[in-house]
């Protein structure tokens, strides 16, 4: 079994941390807009989203390192095996001739890493699109174009 | 008469459709008119804008739409030119239509115009709309197509076979139904529902009360004068007030249920077609649907524990589509005899069935126990505040055990080469039916607790409609879950490669 590449770690990292910004801004907006005009408290400005930051730091810290670490893929001769999961472990396995349809995605951060993610839709109801995220772009496109081949019309 | 013309001729929609288009903007104009006339605000730039915008653009926009679109249908296809800034012309196969519908809504009855839905095989977004066409023309559209496509599909097959298929009826209803429901069947449907009816009424008048501003003040019941309430009638009134109370609305609801089974089931009829089932049924609203048997991805049968009591089943088939008009989960028989379902399911759906399952972990007994005493546990404690007496409740705790002991026993699964069986429930109990071949993907679940014993849960994903419907295996040991993964891999790459 694949691990993905390394370098995911640090795209995971970097949207857990724009996130935690976007969450601390957030409520510094709201502290300052409504908060603070009408309370009176002895808490400094913006402690509350520093909170937020720090805790945004550790996480991205340790949430990237776990979720690598469980993080498997396997291209097999006529099915695709993924296993991943920290809490809720989850395996699955979706058979190449019940592809619909395949896209190779990249974010900013996963281009700045050269990195790319597969998308993979089935018919299917219950999580019906499949994602292997931090596949190098050049490896995803093949994948991509080799899974291409057995994508079939009539799925059903 | 007009809609007798060739249709081969380019031509343009019914000129109401211009009419009618304009009455369906008038309410943005309206509002338009309301914000800049009546309150004044023509200082407003923006409202300005709009108006330009609607005046210059949407206004004309829909004259341009209606001259700019013209249809054509041949034998071989329909061909629709579309677009006012950028052309486009879109060719539809006859042979690839699937279905053709007429709709009307009432402002277009009064005009009558109707609008014609043409439905393909292929993706979504293939599909054409003529908006609007004359009542008549729509009816006459609707029989060439149909005779066209009844044309080609013949050709094909002269093609193909070298001679014309016999029973060719594209859409005679055969006179025998194979499954039909009488008044006394409904009957016993509706009182073995067990719907919760009154309740889902009631909390819809409640709903609809607290919209009006019906509901008195008195509503607010304080918790305290609850309890004093409570304090004031001896414990053995309670108790027969409580019964009662809960037998009478159960009464109450069952009779509710009967009417509206009634209402929805009244005369159902099951046909047989070449590759679909067709049912009709209903009092008030008599429906009518079809069961495309080629998209038919799983089967599901329902009962309940006294339905099974008497071998009674409900029979739903589980479609998928592209389109979402094809996505659906249909009842084919309502309540039937086992062998019934048994029967129809072989011979027409041939997906063979039998009662034989195999057990999941036992440690489910567990988890379920644990499940159903913290669900125990939120009724009585609140219950503890208003009379400390409610205490004793805890007696039914060996229950609990009993409840989770069903749940397992309820629970079994059996894998064949062709399908895939699986069993869940006690009071409701769900049998799905899968057949291998329409298996999308396998996943292996083990929750956080699920680990600790060493289990796991198997879902099987299909194309069917909700996720409700969605097949899975709770609490497999974890080797076996991932065995019969394998497995289920194993037959199906089998059963594919066959195709």
């Amino acid at each position: 079994m694949n691990q993905l590449h390394p370098s995911v770690k640090s795209v995971w990292a970097l949207g857990i941390l724009i996130r935690a910004f976007f969450i601390a801004l957030t409520f510094l907006v709201i502290e300052l807009l409504f908060i603070r005009p009408n309370i009176n408290y002895d808490i400094p400005i913006g402690f509350t989203s520093l909170i937020i930051i720090l805790l945004g730091v550790v996480i991205s810290i340790l949430y990237p390192i776990l979720k690598y670490k469980y993080w498997y893929y396997e291209v097999r001769e006529n099915e695709l095996f993924l296993k991943r999961g920290i809490l809720l472990r989850i395996t699955t396995i979706a058979p190449f001739n019940r592809i619909q349809h395949i896209d190779v995605h990249q974010n900013l951060f996963e281009r700045m890493m050269n990195l790319a993610r597969l998308v993979i839709y089935t018919a299917g109801t219950r999580g019906a699109d499949i994602i292997i995220p931090g596949l190098p772009l050049d490896y995803a496109e093949m994948l991509r174009d080799k899974l291409k081949e057995y994508a079939i019309e009539d799925a059903l | 008469m007009s809609q007798v013309q060739a249709l081969d001729i380019e031509q343009r929609l019914h000129p109401l459709t211009i009419f009618y288009k304009l009455i369906i903007s008038a309410p943005q104009l309206l509002l338009i008119l309301y914000l800049t006339v009546i309150r004044g605000d023509v200082t407003q730039l923006i409202n300005i804008l709009i108006i330009v915008l609607w005046a210059f653009i949407a206004f004309p926009f829909i004259f341009l739409n209606y001259y700019f679109f013209t249809f054509s249908i041949t034998p071989k296809e329909i061909r629709i030119r579309s677009g006012v800034l950028s052309r486009r012309q879109r060719i539809i196969p006859i042979d690839k239509i699937q279905n053709i519908e007429v709709t009307q809504n009432f402002l277009q009855r009064l005009l009558s115009i109707a609008k014609v839905t043409i439905e393909t095989a292929g993706e979504s977004g293939v599909e054409a709309n003529f908006e609007f066409v004359s009542k008549t023309y729509a009816e006459y559209i609707r029989e060439t197509i149909k005779n066209y496509k009844k044309l080609s599909d013949l050709q094909n097959s002269q093609i193909q076979d070298g001679e014309i298929k016999q029973d060719f009826k594209e859409d005679s209803v055969t006179a025998n139904p194979i499954f039909a429901m009488s008044i006394k069947e409904c009957i016993i449907y509706g009182a073995l529902r067990f719907r919760p009816v009154l309740f889902a009424i009631v909390i819809w008048l409640m709903g609809t009360a607290q919209q009006f501003y019906i509901l008195p003040e008195y509503w607010d019941i304080d918790l305290k004068d609850l309890s004093s309430l409570f304090d004031n009638i001896n414990e053995l009134e309670l108790i027969f007030l409580i019964g009662g109370l809960i037998i009478a609305s159960s009464v109450l609801s069952i009779l509710l249920d009967i009417i509206l089974t009634i209402n929805q089931y009244y005369g159902f009829k099951l046909f047989q077609e070449i590759d679909k089932l067709q049912a009709e049924h209903g009092l008030l609203s008599r429906r009518k649907f079809t069961i495309p048997l080629k998209k038919l991805q799983m089967i599901v049968m329902r009962s309940n524990f006294i339905m099974r009591k008497f071998n009674l089943w409900g029979l739903m088939l589980e479609t998928a589509g592209f389109q979402e008009a094809h996505k659906s989960s249909k009842t084919a028989l309502p309540l039937a005899n086992i062998n019934t379902i048994i029967n129809l399911s072989d011979k027409i759906l041939s997906i063979n069935f039998d009662n034989q399952f195999l057990q999941v972990s036992r440690k489910t007994i567990r988890r379920a126990m644990v499940r159903y005493a913290f669900i125990f546990l939120s009724f009585i404690l609140p219950l503890t505040f208003i009379s400390i007496h409610s205490l004793w409740l805890f007696a039914l705790t060996p229950f609990l055990y009993f409840a989770a002991v069903l749940t397992y026993k309820n629970r079994g699964y059996m894998i064949y080469p062709n399908k895939l069986q699986i069993k869940q429930g006690y009071f409701f109990q769900k049998i799905s039916i899968i057949p291998i071949q329409k298996i999308q993907t396998v996943h292996v679940v083990e929750s956080f607790f699920q680990r600790r014993l060493g289990l796991a849960t198997l879902h099987i994903d299909t194309a069917a409609l909700q996720s409700s419907v969605d097949a899975s295996i709770i609490d497999l040991d974890r080797q076996t879950a991932y065995n019969l993964a394998k497995e289920i891999m194993y037959h199906f790459h089998n059963k594919t490669k066959l195709d």
